[in-house]
């Protein structure tokens, strides 16, 4: 299953150029079965990512641009009045595809966000007492704009925690805007595998091993944010649990099927910035944070 | 001030209070349980609020109140009794001024100084444990001063663990460690003599019969000698003055002489046998012994009347080793000696006296007119009894011809008197005859109620043993006190546990309390250097004195390690495992080049940045980079990956391979 | 006197050396030290004495006894050690504070088999609070003198579990670094701060008669912050409403750090300090300008502890972490 790992990466890669860390990162996420949160100013090729990323694992996918003024309904679907079978009809909203491109996330209002919420935990949707299931697998790639706050709701720290990783993009290299400018063609997003090959490497991460000593590491890590004054949000449990699914991801894409201190470090900073940083705070904070935590735990002992 | 100082702490502090000064009650003047009223009372008063802690006035008071209360013990009880009341003085007026740890700190170091002068005068087993009670209830104070946090239940478990782990220590100490000579000299304990005293008065020996208490045991190392044969000499008397015997200046002066080192030299002949004494404490320092025995390198020391004398009271429970021979080589009695021993009143006892006479004018061979006395005993109708009627101011007038009844010093003063009046020299032997042979437990057993009078007479040019009371009550002589005397044998005490001996089964556990009490005696209050010998002889065959020391270091050795094996349990602790030894070795070999690895830095990034920063010769250097990665795949492998044994050994060898290409 | 001194510096380069800066640090047999106590002492001379009058007496179960409490003497300072031995102390950050006030230095201890008690102090630092203990949680405090960054030395440790006969104890450095704001000075001199924007000098009558001018109610808005609710407003019933300040979009106020003229540095920038503490509380929109270094006036915690931040560690460089394991 693993030599399709090297195609997928190559794929993205030709379409985000010089990203090849995120972009992993971003692989690594949905491998894990995690929601993945990407910030970054507009015209970095956040859409462009998240757009490769469902074609090329050959999923469904709708993208949804949030605005202000967006409702529930927008999202989730709606029932409708049929009135030649004088009976209320469900129709489905974008959420039910397997990738649900959430652009601007932070631009809906707070009831919007909420609805998403159940969504993306739950892996399922509650309307009018009815409960439908959504699609297998289930991804929520959102965007965000980190500058231009004005009119927009920043997610609460509990819908934070929802995602599980953060990532940001960041300015390219020259050598790759350079190739991008030159126009360097690249064939057309083909997809690569299909949905059934997906879920056999979701199971196959989920068996990779943790040794007991790098689940003390990752404990360690955990427990240095929670007695530390220094640390405003600790690190909660589903942290955890999350940090090591996405670090057996990582191990996984690196071709080992055993955890390392090497991989939870690789993946922290992108679970654990979002949630150690302080709300209303700079973001920056956040990934200070993490460096200084990855720094006083020392992975052995 | 006193938040240190729980309800709990002070509950502890008064439990082991009471328990040490009640378990010296005997020895302690009341006016100190007085003064400990008071102090309690106030520390109680402190404790609830009611009183304000004593100024240093008041503690000055009472610690001259006190000296006082001590001079006055000083002066009628002895220098040991003042030590005694000293220590037990600070121990109560520590009440006063609890103020600090210090304070209770202090406390509990008396209270072990205490429980060792309780040892003083207690060593039986139950009071020996009782000790070691009162020594660990003052540990248990300290704990709970010092472990506040722990549960009391816990204190408790931890402290008993404590105890039960420094006793292999404290045995191997107890019966390696050779035993030093006394020092100095220290004061003695006063205490009631007890057992047969210097002078005898007709009743005595009787009133000594009424009691059970044990005298002495003695084991032999051949056989133990006939029931008649048991004739423990204590004690000479030779002179008579009416009323009672007594020792004259001549063997007061040998007694001194003896207590001070002086050792009456006279060559033995005829080595019959060695035995050993256990005396019970009479605080006097006569030994018991059997004609004739010296001391074996002891100070017990012989004197010319053939007892022996130790130099010091015997305090405790003291072993004395003997020798037994069957006579000296030399009978010695000269001219001083001879008149002493058959001096008399010049008056009284006229129908003795004229008896003796008609004795003397008959014709026949001394040895003739001494059986003929003795005779009279067994043909006329003497009886034998504890409870002899009262004498006239003419005692053997009064016995001889009165009363007729009457106990060993009766029979043996008599016979003594009626010998001197025939001008043969004569005395009275006090000592202690028979005692109770225990098979099993291979000792015998001297109560004072076999303590006993007899006669000794200078015939054919040595002194020679006559027991009048052989002739009245033969049964005594062969049996004991109590099968002649069922009747009257210890009337006074009838719940005497020796009474219930006739049950069987009372009487197997009577006599395995006796043996265990024996041994306890002789293998633990008298374990000295000699025994020491015998055990390390037995268990590890001969060694001599520097194979002592060596064994003894050895076995302290292993005793120490052992309790650090116990304490700090080695195999418990988490060890380096074999990768992260190599690790170490790796990190060390760079450490001036590049330094250590960082805090939170991995493995795998410390080696890239070995590859990076660290000088390789040029012509190794694409292969040693090559190695330190290498370095660190094997080393993740081997610590984080599930290896199966063998892929786990082929890897470590491969990373002891990539260390040493490195 | 000065042997005293020698010594001292002869103990603390020789800590250096064997127990050097670490924010963990495991105790083991190389940085514990161990002695006995007073009491040690005393009941070891009462085991001696106890040996004397069980020899003198010829007394077999004194003997005993004063080899019972000898031996125990040795179990102690091996469980003693053993009680220590293992303990894992991990320091944490300590939050910043003003000068003169009590600082908190948090640690965190973990042992194995916990057993023992422990008692933490400062070595070098007078004693203000006691040290407290909650669980794995301890805190220890010192008074920081001046502003910049604050050592407060090494950590003593140490225990007298079981029975206070042996005190073990280590000097630990946890590296502890804190940061010390100045102490702020009131005045109502707003001396170096003024309004407007750099070339503006509007005077600072203007600027400080902006601050609190509150221009009115509008409708709460979710995820408004909790602090401008109109909780007056709310109680009485009509709604909820955030209260919105004039002066927070008016012009933004620059303090600034005039180093030649008037009183002291220090003094200066303890003023500062009180400013920007006024200020924050205004919810006024400021900056600070020191020589060679300008925070861009904004609002918010963030922005005031970048602006204290400045303030603390004006004129000084940042000390070396320690933390290399």
């Amino acid at each position: 299953m693993r030599n399709t790992v090297a195609p997928i990466l190559s794929q993205l890669n030709q379409v985000v150029l010089g990203k090849e860390q995120q972009v992993e990162l971003a692989l690594v996420c949905i491998l894990a079965g995690g929601h993945l949160l990407i910030e970054d100013l507009p015209g970095m090729g956040k859409t462009t990512l998240a757009q490769g990323l469902a074609t090329t694992l050959g999923l469904s996918y709708h993208r949804v641009q949030f605005t202000s003024d967006m409702l529930p309904a927008d999202i989730l679907g709606v029932s409708i009045f049929d009135p030649q079978q004088q009976a209320f009809h469900f129709h489905k909203g974008p959420i039910f595809n397997q990738v649900l491109l959430a652009d601007e996330i932070n631009r809906a209002s707070p009831k919007t966000q909420s609805a998403l919420l159940e969504a993306m935990a739950e892996q399922q949707i509650s309307i009018d007492s009815e409960t439908y299931a959504l699609p297998e697998p289930f991804f929520v790639i959102a965007t965000q704009n980190p500058l231009d706050q004005a009119g927009t709701f920043p997610l609460p720290e509990s819908q934070l925690d929802r995602f599980m990783m953060r990532i940001e993009l960041g300015f390219p290299d020259p050598k790759a805007e350079l190739a991008m400018l030159q126009g360097q063609q690249f064939s057309e997003v083909t997809k690569v595998i299909d949905v059934a090959q997906l879920l056999l490497m979701q199971q196959q991460v989920k068996a990779v091993s943790a040794s007991e000593s790098v689940l003390n590491y990752l404990l360690r890590l955990i427990g240095h944010s929670r007695y530390n004054a220094t640390y405003p949000n600790p690190l909660s449990p589903r942290c955890s649990k999350t940090l090591l699914q996405a670090a057996k991801a990582k191990a996984w894409v690196a071709g080992r099927d055993y955890l390392l201190p090497d991989d939870v470090q690789a993946v922290f900073p992108a679970v654990a910035d979002h949630r150690l940083g302080l709300l209303g705070g700079p973001q920056a904070s956040g990934a200070a944070l993490s460096e200084t935590l990855l720094h006083a735990v020392d992975p052995l002992v | 001030m006193e938040t240190f100082l729980k309800r709990h702490h002070l509950l502890l502090i008064l439990l082991c209070y009471f328990t040490t000064t009640f378990s010296l009650f005997a020895q302690i003047h009341w006016l100190i349980f007085v003064l400990a009223l008071l102090c309690i009372g106030w520390r109680l008063g402190i404790y609830f609020g009611r009183l304000a802690a004593p100024s240093v006035m008041v503690n000055r008071l009472a610690a001259i109140l006190g000296a006082a209360l001590l001079m006055g013990v000083v002066f009628s009880q002895g220098l040991f009794s003042a030590m005694m009341h000293l220590i037990v003085l600070g121990y109560t007026l520590k009440f006063l001024e609890l103020s600090a740890r210090r304070d209770i700190n202090v406390f509990i170091c008396t209270g072990l100084v205490l429980v060792a002068v309780f040892y003083v005068f207690e060593t039986s087993i139950l009071m020996a444990l009782w000790g070691m009670v009162l020594a660990v209830l003052h540990l248990a104070l300290a704990m709970s001063l010092y472990s506040a946090h722990l549960s009391q239940h816990r204190q408790a478990k931890y402290l008993g663990r404590l105890v039960l782990v420094s006793l292999p220590l404290a045995l191997l100490l107890f019966l390696l460690l050779p035993r030093l000579p006394p020092m100095w000299k220290l004061p003695l304990q006063n205490q009631a003599k007890t057992g047969l005293s210097d002078t005898v008065n007709p009743g005595d020996i009787a009133e000594l019969s009424r009691s059970s208490e044990l005298a002495f045991r003695a084991s032999f190392a051949a056989e133990v000698p006939a029931p008649n044969e048991r004739y423990w000499r204590v004690m000479t008397l030779d002179q008579y003055q009416g009323n009672q015997w007594s020792q004259s200046q001549s063997i007061k002066n040998a007694i001194d002489v003896a207590q001070r080192g002086g050792h009456f030299n006279i060559e033995m002949q005829g080595v019959m046998q060695a035995y050993e004494l256990i005396l019970e404490p009479s605080y006097q320092t006569w030994v018991p012994s059997l004609a004739v025995s010296q001391g074996r390198a002891n100070r017990a020391n012989l004197m010319a009347n053939y007892t022996l004398r130790n130099e010091i009271p015997i305090g405790q429970r003291t072993m004395l080793r003997l020798q037994q021979f069957a006579d000296t080589k030399m009978h010695y009695i000269d001219l001083t000696m001879a008149r002493q021993n058959t001096l008399l009143p010049n008056t009284g006892n006229e129908q003795t006296r004229a008896w003796a006479a008609q004795l003397a004018a008959q014709s026949g061979s001394t040895q003739q007119k001494i059986n003929q006395v003795l005779q009279r005993f067994t043909g006329e109708r003497f009886s034998y009894t504890l409870k002899p009627p009262p004498l006239g101011p003419q005692q053997i007038d009064d016995f001889l011809f009165g009363t007729q009844a009457g106990f060993c010093v009766h029979y043996a003063g008599s016979f003594v008197y009626i010998m001197r009046l025939l001008g043969i020299p004569a005395r009275m032997v006090t000592g202690y005859q028979g005692g109770e042979w225990d098979p099993e437990g291979g000792f015998l057993t001297v109560r004072q109620y076999d303590a006993h009078a007899w006669a000794e007479v200078y015939l054919d040019g040595r002194w020679q043993r006559f027991d009048p009371t052989a002739f009245v009550a033969p049964e005594r002589v062969e049996q004991g006190l109590e099968l002649a005397l069922p009747n009257e044998f210890l009337a006074d005490d009838p719940l005497s546990l020796l009474k219930l001996r006739s049950n069987p089964m009372l009487n197997q556990l009577y006599l395995a309390m006796a043996q265990f009490d024996y041994l306890w005696a002789v293998w633990v209050l008298n374990y000295d250097n000699q025994k020491q010998f015998e055990l390390i002889k037995r268990w590890f065959g001969e060694v001599d004195f520097f194979g002592q020391i060596w064994l003894f270091i050895g076995l302290f050795v292993a005793t120490i390690v052992f309790m650090l094996l116990w304490h700090l349990k080695p195999w418990q602790r988490v060890r380096l495992s074999v990768e992260d030894k190599l690790l170490l070795r790796l990190q060390k070999r760079f450490k001036a080049n590049v330094g250590e690895r960082q805090q939170g830095e991995t493995v795998t990034d410390y080696c890239l940045r070995l590859r990076e920063e660290a000088d390789f010769s040029p012509q190794l250097a694409a292969q040693q980079r090559a190695n330190l990665l290498k370095f660190a795949q094997c080393y993740n492998a081997l610590k984080y990956a599930p290896l199966r044994e063998q892929q786990r050994q082929e890897t470590l060898d491969q990373l002891r391979q990539l260390l040493r290409g490195i | 006197m000065q042997t005293h001194q020698w010594f001292s510096s002869r103990f603390e380069r020789w800590l250096q050396r064997h127990v050097p800066a670490r924010s963990h640090i495991v105790l083991n047999r190389k940085n514990l030290f161990i002695l006995p106590t007073w009491f040690g002492v005393t009941y070891l001379v009462t085991c001696f004495t106890l040996f004397l009058l069980g020899t003198n007496y010829q007394n077999n179960l004194i003997l005993f006894l004063s080899f019972l409490l000898s031996s125990v003497f040795v179990s102690c300072l091996l469980l003693s050690h053993k009680n220590m031995s293992g303990l894992a102390l991990e320091a944490a950050e300590p939050e910043p504070q003003f000068a003169e006030q009590v600082m908190a230095f948090p640690v965190k201890i973990q042992h194995s088999a916990e057993q023992g008690q422990f008692y933490f102090s400062l070595q070098k630092q007078p004693h203000v609070l006691d040290p407290v203990i909650k669980g794995q949680q301890v805190v220890v405090y010192a008074k920081a003198c001046h502003r910049g960054y604050f050592k407060p030395g090494r950590l003593t440790v140490y225990s007298l579990f079981p029975l206070g006969l042996f005190r073990v104890w280590s000097h630990v450095d946890l590296g502890w670094q804190g940061l010390v704001y100045p102490k702020p000075i009131e005045t109502n001199l707003v001396l170096d701060s003024d309004a407007g924007d750099q070339q503006g000098d509007l005077g600072r009558s203007r600027a400080k008669a902006g601050f609190d001018e509150f221009a009115g109610l509008k409708t709460y808005q979710v995820g408004e912050s909790l602090k401008s609710v109109a909780w007056k407003q709310l109680a009485q019933g009509r709604g909820w409403h955030s209260k919105a300040f004039e002066q927070a979009q008016g012009a933004p106020v620059w303090l600034t750090l005039n180093e030649q003229t008037g009183r002291d540095l220090e003094t200066k920038l303890s003023q500062l300090t009180s400013q920007v503490l006024q200020l924050d509380e205004q919810n006024a929109l400021y900056g600070l300008r020191l020589s060679g270094q300008n925070i861009t006036p904004a609002q918010g915690p963030s922005h005031k502890l970048a602006c204290l931040t400045a303030l603390a560690t004006y004129g000084l460089t940042a000390p070396t972490k320690a933390g290399v394991n």
